[in-house]
């Protein structure tokens, strides 16, 4: 059966849920003006990163990552596999963590830090247990339908202070791919890194074309350019830069009279929780994956509340912003070679694996 | 069974996140802040409306402290509510405090996320405490004037500036945009009385505009609709839309901006019986030089109130973009041209 538009869908808010926060202001960070630059870059890289993978996993039709590595050497695989699991694990204490800061900054400041991220590690552990992947890849149909509106409402109403003379220069002065020597510019990448390993581990049943997903990421192209832009075109980039979080300042700067919220980021905030809670458990589903396939088939009613247990102690060690920002930074180069060697080396494999059997079928 | 058993979770987690919730009634909502500033110590003024069944109009509370967040603490501390800036709307500064330099409250502001970035920016011709007793005389009406002074879907005019906080943030770090504040006094026969506006360079007030170089600041700037000039001796006319058309060049390294403001106006009031053609090149002569008045307030005070440095963002490398205030504002030649068309003039004819 095709599920391309569940498998979209998915898609799109694991990357949505990780656009709006920390990525903004690390595009900003990494040049001076046209921030075009950057952003398309990303971009690019993103779509050759998921056009080699989904290339890589086409050779294999219904199986998942683990199992075509596995098959083909246990030592090689876990090449690929270990940094992965690393890499998850790593990326949901840091989703858990930034997300639980992000809502105590923006709304909950009352609220001690502890309660939201159990929070943030329940609901996802519990979306899982009662759904698997299923169930999930339904939810991300039915969450869009539920947030999707009002997340583009917010993005549609802050435009209100905009002024279009920031936009320019549109290109650089000096030395246009400077921002590519910036650290901060590797760091923006997470955005399009975090949810494309998913794609490897569907099940078998849910089929989908892969331009379901090309069109799907097009749709977040939008996304990418408008957190940049809005808060560079409204408040220009030497003040966008003294910011923390650009794009949710923005959103609290506009003023709609006939609405009865005086706050929209509110809106935008409810969202982009969902979208997070989402992401956080397509990751709790990838690693779950890779230990009971790749390690030791332990019952998901027991792995999950251990990963959720594990994640939540190794965020209650983290005591500040500073440490959540320098784990993300030293995240950098693991998030880098997980998103570029993974999907080639499963190219390299796919390739080899067509020749050998289309060399077999000559033989017979 | 199981599934009971989740529910009540659920309802333990959720109902959890109001174990710390203070009711509205426990809570006191300022609606304005008044902040001066006097050797190292902030004074803060707190406007708070009583609820009650009598709607007994305004309660000012006052407090000093280092920062603004001690003086409010300390308003906290004494008072029987916790004082919750959520809702804030006017925040208000001497004029004293205005010149010194407010880059470091806006930025305590904006920090702390408890008081919105919409939040507008005043400036008081008066001492805050003289001023805080002159609104809230009960004479004046029921003490929430400040908070409707400013709304554009109430009290607020053209002749008054309308900036929030941001903007003031903004002007802080760019290098081509600076802002404008309203100054605002206690009334007699009103409660407040709106007395022009004052320019700010960097968050430091440096010179001021009158209320009527105010309304024609709103409208080259692009936000006023329905202000009412008069021209002198002539007739009173009401703007109905305005378009301002701006093309920027370098000649020999001066920024020149040529500028057409298209107005459309409609006629209120006559004296006499001046022709439309006298009206529109009267009112063209009076709008020309009162802008005249303003570009050279502007370039004195070598602030950059209308944006002009915008338009020269692809000229200029961001080194020199940086020096806009001081290199290039001073020479830059605003050639101004205004196109007025009289729509209509209203019930009776003009002969």
């Amino acid at each position: 059966m095709n599920k391309s538009l569940q498998v979209s869908t998915t898609y799109i808010l694991t990357h949505l849920g990780l656009i709006f926060f920390l990525y903004p202001i690390d595009v900003i960070d990494s040049t001076n003006e046209a921030h075009w630059m950057p952003v398309m870059l990303g971009f690019l890289f993103h779509i050759l990163i998921i056009a080699v993978y989904m290339k890589g996993l086409s050779y294999f039709k219904g199986q998942n990552i683990v199992s075509i590595l596995l098959k083909k050497s246990k030592w090689l695989a876990w090449i690929v596999l270990l940094p992965a699991l690393l890499y998850l694990l790593w990326i949901m204490v840091l989703a858990v963590r930034a997300f639980s800061e992000v809502l105590s900054i923006a709304i909950l400041s009352n609220t001690p830090l502890w309660i939201l991220m159990m929070l943030f590690l329940i609901v996802p552990g519990f979306m899982i247990l009662h759904g698997q992947i299923g169930g999930l890849l339904r939810l991300s149909v039915l969450l869009s339908f539920l947030f999707v509106t009002p997340v583009i409402f917010v993005m549609a109403t802050s435009f209100q202070n905009i002024d279009w003379h920031y936009l320019f220069p549109l290109w650089p002065g000096d030395k246009p791919l400077r921002f590519v020597t910036h650290f901060s510019f590797y760091k923006s990448l997470f955005a399009y890194t975090g949810g494309f390993l998913l794609l490897g581990f569907l099940p078998s049943y849910a089929e989908y074309k892969p331009k379901a997903i090309y069109w799907g990421s097009l749709l977040l192209l939008p996304a990418y350019l408008i957190s940049v832009y809005i808060p560079v075109l409204t408040l220009g980039e030497e003040t966008a830069r003294q910011l923390q979080f650009p794009y949710l300042f923005i959103v609290d700067t506009v003023e709609i009279n006939w609405l009865m919220f005086d706050r929209i980021n509110v809106f935008l905030l409810l969202g982009l929780v969902a979208f997070g809670m989402f992401f956080i458990s397509v990751t709790i589903w990838q690693i779950q994956c890779v230990i009971r396939l790749g390690m030791k088939d332990i019952q998901p009613n027991y792995l999950v509340p251990g990963i959720i247990a594990l994640i939540f102690a190794v965020c209650l060690f983290i005591p500040d912003w500073q440490t959540t920002d320098q784990l993300f930074q030293k995240n950098t180069a693991l998030r880098l070679y997980v998103a570029i060697v993974t999907p080639v080396f499963l190219l390299i494999v796919g390739w080899l694996h067509a020749k050998k059997s289309t060399y077999g079928l000559k033989k017979t | 069974m199981k599934k009971r058993i989740l529910v009540c979770m659920v309802f333990v987690i959720l109902l959890g996140g109001c174990w710390d919730n203070k009711d509205i009634n426990h809570r006191a909502l300022p609606i304005a802040m008044g902040i001066s500033y006097q050797q190292g110590n902030y004074e803060v003024f707190l406007d708070i409306p009583t609820v009650s069944d009598k709607n007994e109009g305004i309660q000012v509370i006052s407090a000093k402290g280092d920062t603004i967040s001690a003086a409010v603490n300390k308003i906290s501390m004494n008072m029987e509510s916790q004082v919750d800036l959520l809702h804030l709307k006017v925040l208000i500064v001497d004029k004293a405090f205005a010149t010194l330099g407010l880059s470091e409250i806006t930025a305590s502001t904006i920090r702390s996320r408890h008081i919105s970035p919409k939040t507008m920016f005043v400036i008081c011709d008066e001492p805050l405490d003289q001023f805080f007793k002159g609104i809230n005389n009960m004479k004046n009406g029921d003490g929430k004037e400040i908070y409707d002074f400013f709304q554009k879907n109430s009290g607020w005019n053209p002749e008054i500036a309308h900036t929030p906080v941001w903007k003031v943030f903004r002007s802080i770090h760019s290098y081509t945009n600076d802002v404008v504040l309203p100054i605002i006094k206690s009334g007699e026969s009103t409660a407040i009385q709106s007395m022009g506006s004052g320019i700010l360079r960097n968050g430091k007030m440096v010179s001021r505009l009158s209320n009527e170089q105010t309304l024609l600041y709103n409208v080259f700037d692009g936000n006023s609709l329905d202000g009412k000039i008069e021209v002198m001796g002539k007739a009173t006319v009401q703007i109905v839309s305005s378009r301002i058309h701006n093309e920027s060049k370098f000649v020999n390294n001066q920024p020149v901006l040529n500028s057409t403001l298209h107005l459309k106006v409609i006629i209120m009031d006559v004296i006499g019986v001046p022709s439309i053609e006298v009206i529109k090149t009267e009112l063209q002569t009076l709008l020309r030089r009162i802008l005249d008045q303003i570009f050279k307030k502007m370039e004195r005070a070598n602030a950059d109130i209308f944006g002009i440095g915008q338009h020269y963002r692809e000229d200029l490398p961001r080194t020199e973009l940086a020096e806009w205030r001081t290199k290039y504002l001073p020479q830059a030649k605003i050639n101004l041209e205004v196109k007025t068309t009289i729509r209509n003039t209203g019930n009776l004819k003009l002969k």
